[in-house]
């Protein structure tokens, strides 16, 4: 079974059927519960960047793994994939929210991660429902 | 190639292991070279390509061809997506994912990823199987048999707009295979 420990490799990852999809269900609740917890979680602004940069961010952050500021990257990346559909924005962000959630105890802004997490929730619960796949 | 066969007359095989592919290459009876090299743009393989009179070679592999390789040969490459709306290795994914379709370019390869000159696209049903990484090749070499069969050597360039998708990421890939194994296909 898939450890989302934030330095996995992508490539031939195995296929392990519906327990993999409800590990990281469950791996991502556990974050939100954990900042939940041990934060007070405030509301944030977010500066929506122009596409054409974002999209460079991304290839840079895919080919790369460098991004100047991850938080904002994910969050942009998860707007344009609510805007477009285009897949690939909802799976970079999915990779940077694997790096940002390895290592929660030491997260120092929980209230970025807790929306990041949050709209990444509600976005793979939409993609569940219109690929008509259940959990 | 062989007339009205899919055969090729060579198979150059870098670092490739020799045990398991020279019986088959024998019982085609295609000449083989073996090569050990660093990458696909070695001064060994580019040696040995300058010498054969073959003109076109069916590339599988990974790596960027540089341009030095590309202009003394042509090489053809199955690409599993249409281009240029689907580009990268794994974006057969992203096409189940947005409309339920797999489908495969056969490019000559140039040295920007994916974006050479296009013999032929073609759509295929979507296979209802778990392991897909592995289904994917069968479904090259029966798009590499149509080109090969039917002559479909001549290019049109592609526009260089287009998608690149990165590796997809394993949520996604499992939701891909999840519908590509419940659906039904009519």
């Amino acid at each position: 079974m898939y450890k989302y420990n934030g330095l996995m490799s992508y490539s031939y990852s195995p296929y392990e059927g519906i327990p993999f999809l409800e590990e990281y269900n469950n791996q991502r609740k556990s974050v939100l519960k954990m900042l939940e917890k041990n934060h007070k979680i405030e509301d944030i602004k977010i500066k929506i960047k122009d596409q054409n940069t974002i999209d460079d961010e991304l290839k840079k952050f895919e080919v790369k793994r460098k991004s100047e500021n991850l938080y904002e990257l994910s969050l942009n990346c998860l707007y344009f994939y609510q805007k477009t559909g285009n897949l690939k924005y909802l799976n970079c962000s999915l990779k940077i929210n694997d790096f940002l959630t390895a290592n929660i105890e030491k997260e120092k802004q929980p209230s970025w991660l807790h929306r990041i997490i949050t709209t990444e929730q509600l976005l793979f619960n939409k993609l569940l429902e219109s690929q008509e796949v259940k959990l | 190639m062989r007339d009205n066969k899919c055969i090729p007359s060579i198979a150059i095989l870098i670092n490739g292991r020799k045990s398991s592919e020279e019986k088959l290459l024998n019982q085609m009876d295609v000449d083989t070279i073996y090569l050990s090299a660093d990458n696909i743009n070695d001064e060994k393989i580019l040696n040995v390509l300058m010498k054969r009179p073959e003109e076109i070679f069916i590339y599988t592999g990974g790596g960027i061809v540089k341009k030095r390789l590309l202009s003394i040969k042509k090489f053809i490459h199955i690409h599993p997506g249409i281009v240029p709306e689907y580009r990268g290795s794994t974006c057969f994914y992203y096409s189940i994912l947005n409309n339920f379709t797999i489908g495969m370019s056969a490019i000559y390869l140039s040295d920007q990823l994916d974006k050479g000159d296009i013999l032929a696209k073609k759509n295929y049903p979507v296979p209802k199987v778990t392991d897909m990484d592995s289904y994917i090749p069968k479904i090259r070499a029966k798009m590499l048999k149509e080109v090969l069969t039917n002559k479909l050597f001549l290019g049109t360039s592609q526009d260089t707009k287009g998608n690149l998708y990165y590796i997809i990421h394993p949520v996604l890939k499992h939701i891909a295979i999840l519908k590509a194994t419940s659906y039904d296909q009519k």
